[in-house]
C-alpha cells in the first residue's frame, strides 16, 4: 500500500492516497484515519493561536502582490489517487485493526499527512513566495527557527516542525485564509485555486470527523442533506477565496448559508479533483423559497395573475383554434404555484422564475452539478443576464432582445416581453379587416418586403437550465418577433393579453401569423400617350389592383434627325403623356417579374433599334422609351416592352436574384446589369408567361440560337463537325449579324446541351526565343 | 492533322483515337495518374521510361512502372478529351459535375480509384459529354471490379469494355473502323474524279475548282476559305448506296430539336440504313485536311 505521493518522495512512509468509488469504503477509511488524530491536533494548535490575537490586520501596501508564475506546472494538484481494489482495502482496514494502536495512528497520521502536508508545503511555498514579492518580514516570532520567516509562514510551518502532526483544523486554516486575504487582497487564481482545494480538503476531514464524533448526524448522507452552514469564514472571505460575483454573493446569502462544503462533493468520486461543488438544486430550491422574500420579488410581475386572466381571455377569443387551445393545459400547471404579489413588471424576471419554478430537479439531475466556484456557464449567465434583464428592463426592454430590434416601434415597451401565445386569431383579425392605408402602399415604387426574421430558439438570450427555460425564453422571443411587424399597426389590442404557449405551438403558429399581415405590392408606371382620366372609384377587381394617376407630362416635339415621326404621330401634334401608377398586390408564390405585361414577340430588326437598350443610359431616361416606342411600332408593343423594361428596373436586386435563378441561370453583380441581361432576353424570348421555368425558357433559347446557326452555313458545318468553337466568335456573331445578345453564361449552357466544344481565343505566339513561356491570359 | 508553326492555322478534324487514360503506380499503389494521348500504348510506355518525354509526376523511380486502369475514347475533338481529361484531374470543381453530385469534394478527399472511377461515370453521364457516347475500357482485373461495384451508385447508359490488353483491344476497335476507312478512300476517289452533285441539294460539288492557289497564312485566310459555300464537307454514307451530301445537308434531314442540333445518325434514304453521325464527320473532316494539307501551312 505504500506509495510515492506526488512530491513527497522524501518521506517514505507515506501511505499512497487511496480513493474510492465507492463512498462508503471511502467514508470509513476516513473516519478510521482522522478520527483520533485530528482531535489531538487541534488541541495541540489550540495554544498557537494565542500568538495569531496580536496579529496586525492592517493592511499592506499594494505592491503588485501576485506572486510570480512559478515554473513548476504543479502548483497544488490534489495528489493522485490510485484506487484500490476493494479486497486490498479491506485487508487493510482490518489488518490495521490488527496492528496496534500505534501503527494504526502512525498509518492515519500519515494517510493525513498525505492530504495536508504536501499541500501545506505548498502552500507554504506560495506563501513563501508572496512574502518574497513582497519583500516583508514581519519578523520571526519563533526564534528557534533561525530563518526569518513571516507570521503566515510560521503558522504555516509550524505544524510541519511538530512530529509531522500536521492538519489544520477548519477554524485554523480559517483564520490563516483571512490572513492571506488580508494581507494579500489579491492573489493569482493559482494561488486561490491552491487555497480552494485546501479547504476543501480541510471541510471534508471536518465533516468525516464531525460524522465520526456525532454519530446522530447518522453519516455522509445526512451530511450532505443538511443545509451548509459557514465556518468562521465571512461571506467576505468566501468571496474573495472564491472569486464571486455579488449575484453569487447575494445567492450565497439567502441561501442562508455559506459555501456549501459539505462533504457532498465526496459521494460521486468524480469530484474529488474538481472544484467546489454543489447541486443546483440546493442552491436553487432554498433561493426559490427565499426569493419570496426577497426583494427581488417585486419584479415578479403580476404576469401570473395576468397569464391567469388572459389565459380566460384567449379561450374566449378563440374559435375553433384547436391547436392553440391543447397547448394551455401543458404550459398553465407550471405557472400556477407561483402566486406572487407585488407588480412591478420586469417580465424577463418570469423567466428566471420559471427556470426555478418550471423546472423540479429531479434526482437524476443532481449529477449535473455546477461548479460554484465559476458559477458554470449556464447558471451563471443566466443569473447575469436575468439580472442585467432587471435592472435595464424599464429602460429600454427591447435592448436585449436581439434580432427583431430594428423592427421594434419605439412605443413598445412591456408588451413585447411577456410570454405570452401567439395572438394570430385576434391579430390576423385585426390586420385583414383594416383598411390598407395607401399612403404606405404606394410609397417606394422599389418593394422590400420585411420579412420578419425567424430567430433559432437556440439564440435564445437566456441560457437555460432545463428545457422549459428554452421554451419559455424562445416563446418569449418569438412572441415579439410576431408581434413586431403587428405592431406598429395594432398596439392597444395586444397589450391586455397574454397567453400561454410552448414552443412548438409558437414554430407553427410563426409561419401562418407572418403571412398573413405581410402586403406587397408591384408597383409599375406607365406612360400612355393621351390624357387620360381616372375615374376616381375604381372597383377592385380580384387581383386588388389600384390604379392612381401621377401626372402628365407634355412631350417635346421630334426634332431629331435620327427619328421618323409615326404617321399617327402627326395626327395628334400636342401630346401630352399621363403617368399612371399601376399597383397590384403580389400574392406570395407569384413571380414578381412576370408582373402585369405580355410581350409580343418582336421579330428581328436591325440593331439600331435596339442599340438604345443596350445603352445603359437607356433606362435613365423615359423620354428614351418613349423614342423607342414611336420606331416603327405600334403603341400597343411600346407600352408593354416600356412596362416590361420598368418592370425589371423596378424590381429590387434580391428580386432580379430570384428570377435569375429560377430561369436557371447565374445572377450577375449589380442591379442595373441584371435589369439589362433581362431586358435584353426578353427581347427574344417570351418572359411573361407566369410558368416560365429554367428549362422552358432555356429550350426557348437553344430553339432561337438553332435557327440562327441551321441557316448560317459557316456556323453550322463547324457545329456539326464538331470543331471547338470560340465561344466570344460565336456571340459576336450572334449579336452582329442575327441581333441575339446573350451572356456568355447563356451561351456556354447551350454550347453545353449541345455537345459543342468550346474554347478560348488562342494566345498569339510570342516573339523571341520558343522556350518563352506563354502569358496567362483571362478567358475572353 | 496539320501541325503548323503558328498554332492559330490548323484544320479540325475529328481524330480517330483521342483517350484519357487513368494510370495507377504498381509499387506505390495510391499514386494515380491521370492523362491523355492519340496513342496511349506508346504513351505508357514513355510514362515507364522505356521510350523519351514521358512525364513529369510519372518520371519518379519509385513510383514507376505504371499500369493503365481504364481508357476512355471516343471524343470528337482533341479539345474536348482535354477537357474531359482536365475535369477528370479536377473533379471537385468542375462545371460538368452539379455540386450535388459530387464524389470527390475537395483536392485532398476523394482521391482513391473508387472516387476516380466514379468521376469517370459522372462525367460520362454529364450534359455535355454524354453527347459524345464516349466508350470505356478497363485494362485492369482489380480495376474493372471496383467499377462493376460502382460505390457511388452512378448509372450510366454507355457501354463499357473490359480488356487484358490495350494492344489487342485497339486492335480490334480498329477493325471496326476498317469499313470507315473504306469508305474514306471512296470519297476520295469520287471527289476527285469530277464535280459531282449533291444528293440532297443537287448542288455541285468541285473541290478541285476552289482550290485556292495561294497559301493560306492565318486563320482568317482560312476561315474565308471555308465559308460553308467553297470547300464544303462532304460526308458519304457507309451503305451500299453511298450516298454523297454535304455535311449540312444530311445535318438539314435529320431535323433540329431544342435538345441537339447535331444528330447521332443518319438513316439513309434508300436502305435506311444507318450510319454514325460520328463516322460521317470524320470521314468529312479527314478529306478536307486531305485537300487543303498542301495549302495550309
Amino acid at each position: 500500500m505504500n506509495g510515492v505521493v506526488d512530491g513527497e518522495e522524501d518521506n517514505p512512509f507515506l501511505e499512497s492516497s487511496v480513493n474510492f468509488v465507492s463512498t462508503q469504503m471511502q467514508g470509513r477509511l476516513e473516519e478510521l484515519h482522522s478520527e483520533s488524530l485530528v482531535q489531538d491536533a487541534q488541541m495541540a494548535k489550540l495554544s498557537q493561536l494565542e500568538r495569531f490575537r496580536s496579529f496586525n490586520t492592517s493592511l499592506t501596501s499594494g505592491a503588485d502582490t501576485k506572486p510570480k508564475l512559478r515554473k513548476k506546472t504543479a502548483v497544488l494538484k490534489p495528489n493522485k489517487k490510485k484506487s484500490i481494489s476493494i479486497t486490498n482495502l479491506m485487508k487493510e482496514k482490518y489488518s490495521k485493526e490488527a496492528h496496534s494502536q500505534e501503527s494504526k495512528d502512525k498509518l492515519t497520521q500519515f494517510t493525513i499527512c498525505s492530504f495536508y502536508s504536501g499541500k501545506k508545503g505548498k502552500v507554504s511555498e506560495i506563501i513563501k513566495r508572496i512574502e518574497r514579492e513582497e519583500g516583508n518580514g514581519d519578523g520571526r516570532i519563533k526564534p528557534s527557527e533561525g530563518n526569518p520567516k513571516s507570521d503566515l509562514q510560521e503558522s504555516v510551518d509550524i505544524e510541519l516542525d511538530d512530529n509531522d502532526k500536521l492538519t489544520y483544523s477548519k477554524r485554523e486554516w480559517n483564520l490563516i485564509l483571512k490572513k492571506i486575504k488580508v494581507k494579500f487582497p489579491n492573489l493569482s487564481s493559482k494561488t486561490k485555486r491552491s487555497l480552494q482545494n485546501a479547504s476543501r480538503q480541510i471541510n471534508r476531514q471536518m465533516s468525516t470527523l464531525r460524522s465520526g464524533t456525532d454519530t446522530e448526524e447518522g453519516g455522509m448522507w445526512s451530511q450532505q442533506a443538511g443545509t451548509p452552514t459557514p465556518e468562521e469564514l465571512d461571506i467576505e472571505d468566501i468571496r474573495w477565496l472564491y472569486n464571486l460575483s455579488d449575484e453569487q454573493v447575494r445567492l450565497l446569502g439567502t441561501t442562508g448559508g455559506g459555501v456549501h462544503r459539505s462533504s457532498f462533493s465526496e459521494e460521486s468520486g468524480i469530484f474529488e479533483d474538481g472544484p467546489f461543488v454543489t447541486t443546483l438544486s440546493q442552491v436553487m430550491e432554498p433561493l426559490s423559497e427565499k426569493k419570496l422574500s426577497a426583494p427581488r420579488e417585486d419584479n415578479i410581475a403580476e404576469e401570473t395573475d395576468e397569464d391567469h386572466e388572459s389565459e380566460d381571455e384567449y379561450t374566449e377569443a378563440e374559435e375553433g383554434e384547436e391547436e392553440d387551445q391543447e397547448e394551455i393545459p401543458n404550459s398553465s400547471p407550471e405557472f400556477s404555484p407561483i402566486k406572487i404579489r407585488s407588480v412591478d413588471s420586469s417580465p424577463k424576471l418570469e423567466v428566471q422564475e420559471s427556470v426555478y419554478q418550471k423546472e423540479p430537479i429531479s434526482s437524476h439531475q443532481r449529477e449535473s452539478l455546477f461548479s460554484w466556484n465559476t458559477l458554470s456557464l449556464p447558471l451563471q449567465e443566466t443569473q447575469e443576464k436575468q439580472v442585467e434583464m432587471v435592472n435595464t428592463s424599464s429602460s429600454s426592454p427591447s435592448k436585449h432582445v436581439r434580432e427583431p430590434e430594428e423592427i421594434f416601434s419605439s412605443s413598445v415597451t412591456h408588451t413585447p416581453q411577456k410570454i405570452k401565445k401567439v395572438l394570430e386569431p385576434l391579430v390576423v383579425e385585426e390586420i385583414v379587416s383594416s383598411p390598407v392605408r395607401p399612403a404606405e402602399v404606394f410609397k417606394t415604387p422599389v418593394k422590400k418586403t420585411k420579412l420578419p426574421i425567424i430567430s433559432n430558439p437556440d439564440s435564445s438570450p437566456t441560457k437555460s437550465v432545463g428545457q422549459a427555460d428554452i421554451d419559455q425564453s424562445s416563446a418569449q422571443l418569438h412572441q415579439e418577433q410576431i408581434d413586431s411587424p403587428i405592431v406598429p399597426q395594432q398596439q392597444t389590442s395586444l397589450s391586455s393579453s397574454s397567453v400561454y404557449s410552448t414552443a412548438l405551438a409558437n414554430f407553427a403558429r410563426t409561419d401562418t401569423s407572418l403571412a398573413i399581415p405581410k402586403k406587397r405590392y408591384h408597383t409599375s408606371i406607365v406612360e400612355i400617350s393621351g390624357e387620360i382620366e381616372l375615374i376616381e372609384d375604381i372597383p377592385e377587381n380580384s387581383d386588388n389592383v389600384k390604379i392612381r394617376k401621377i401626372g402628365t407630362r407634355i412631350e417635346p416635339p421630334i426634332d431629331s434627325e435620327d427619328e421618323i415621326a409615326d404617321s399617327e404621330e402627326e395626327s395628334k401634334p400636342n401630346t401630352s403623356i399621363s403617368i399612371i401608377e399601376i399597383s397590384r398586390e403580389i400574392i406570395n408564390n407569384e413571380d414578381l417579374q412576370k408582373g402585369n405585361t405580355s410581350i409580343m414577340q418582336v421579330p428581328s430588326s436591325p440593331r439600331n433599334q435596339f442599340g438604345a437598350i443596350l445603352d445603359s443610359d437607356f433606362l435613365k431616361s423615359d423620354e428614351h422609351e418613349v423614342k423607342e416606342a414611336r420606331e416603327g411600332r405600334t403603341e400597343a408593343e411600346a407600352e408593354a416592352v416600356k412596362e416590361e423594361i420598368d418592370t425589371f428596373s423596378k424590381m429590387t436586386a434580391t428580386q432580379l436574384k430570384e428570377s435569375f435563378i429560377k430561369l436557371g441561370l447565374k445572377p450577375v453583380k449589380g442591379k442595373a446589369k441584371m435589369v439589362q441581361v433581362l431586358n435584353e432576353l426578353s427581347q427574344h424570348v417570351d418572359l411573361s408567361q407566369k410558368e416560365v421555368d429554367g428549362e422552358d425558357f432555356q429550350k426557348n433559347i437553344n430553339n432561337k440560337i438553332n435557327d440562327r446557326i441551321q441557316g448560317n452555313g459557316y456556323w453550322y458545318e463547324k457545329v456539326l463537325s464538331f470543331e471547338p468553337i470560340i465561344l466570344s466568335d460565336l456571340q459576336n456573331w450572334l449579336e452582329v449579324d442575327e441581333g441575339i445578345s446573350l451572356d456568355t453564361d447563356i451561351l456556354e449552357r447551350y454550347c453545353d446541351i449541345m455537345g459543342i466544344t468550346t474554347k478560348v481565343k488562342p494566345l498569339k505566339p510570342l516573339e523571341g526565343r520558343g522556350n518563352v513561356k506563354r502569358r496567362r491570359r483571362k478567358v475572353d | 492533322m496539320s501541325i503548323p508553326d503558328e498554332p492559330n492555322v490548323s484544320i479540325h478534324t475529328t481524330p480517330n483515337l483521342y483517350t484519357v487514360y487513368i494510370l495507377q503506380s504498381i509499387p506505390k499503389p495510391r499514386s494515380i495518374y491521370i492523362g491523355s494521348s492519340p496513342d496511349p500504348i506508346r504513351r505508357l510506355r514513355q510514362h515507364n521510361g522505356e521510350l523519351k518525354a514521358g512525364a513529369y509526376r510519372t518520371s519518379r523511380d519509385n513510383f514507376r512502372p505504371w499500369k493503365q486502369l481504364c481508357i476512355i475514347h471516343g471524343f470528337p475533338s482533341k479539345i474536348a478529351a482535354l477537357q474531359f481529361e482536365h475535369a477528370l484531374q479536377h473533379p471537385y470543381q468542375t462545371r460538368h459535375i452539379s455540386v450535388d453530385k459530387r464524389v470527390s469534394t475537395s483536392k485532398t478527399n476523394g482521391i482513391s480509384v473508387h472516387h476516380k472511377l466514379g468521376n469517370v461515370r459522372l462525367l460520362i453521364s454529364s450534359t455535355f459529354f454524354r453527347k459524345f457516347d464516349l466508350k470505356v475500357c478497363m485494362l485492369d482485373p482489380h480495376a474493372r471490379d471496383i467499377w462493376v461495384q460502382n460505390k457511388f451508385v452512378i448509372n450510366i447508359e454507355n457501354d463499357w469494355t473490359f480488356s487484358d490488353s490495350i494492344l489487342d483491344y485497339l486492335r480490334s476497335y480498329s477493325l471496326k473502323k476498317k469499313n470507315e476507312i473504306g469508305i474514306f478512300e471512296k470519297t476520295k476517289e469520287r471527289i476527285l474524279q469530277c464535280p459531282i452533285d449533291c444528293a440532297l441539294c443537287e448542288v455541285p460539288i468541285n473541290y478541285l475548282e476552289e482550290q485556292p492557289d495561294c497559301s493560306i497564312g492565318s486563320k482568317a485566310e482560312l476561315d474565308s476559305l471555308l465559308d460553308g459555300k467553297k470547300l464544303p464537307l462532304i460526308a458519304m454514307l457507309s451503305c451500299q448506296c453511298q450516298l454523297l451530301a454535304h455535311l449540312t445537308c444530311w445535318g438539314n434531314r435529320s431535323g433540329v430539336t431544342s435538345d441537339s442540333i447535331i444528330p447521332k445518325a443518319i438513316e439513309c434514304p434508300a436502305c435506311s440504313y444507318s450510319t454514325n453521325w460520328i463516322a460521317l464527320v470524320r470521314n468529312a473532316t479527314k478529306l478536307r485536311e486531305y485537300m487543303l494539307k498542301d495549302i495550309v501551312k
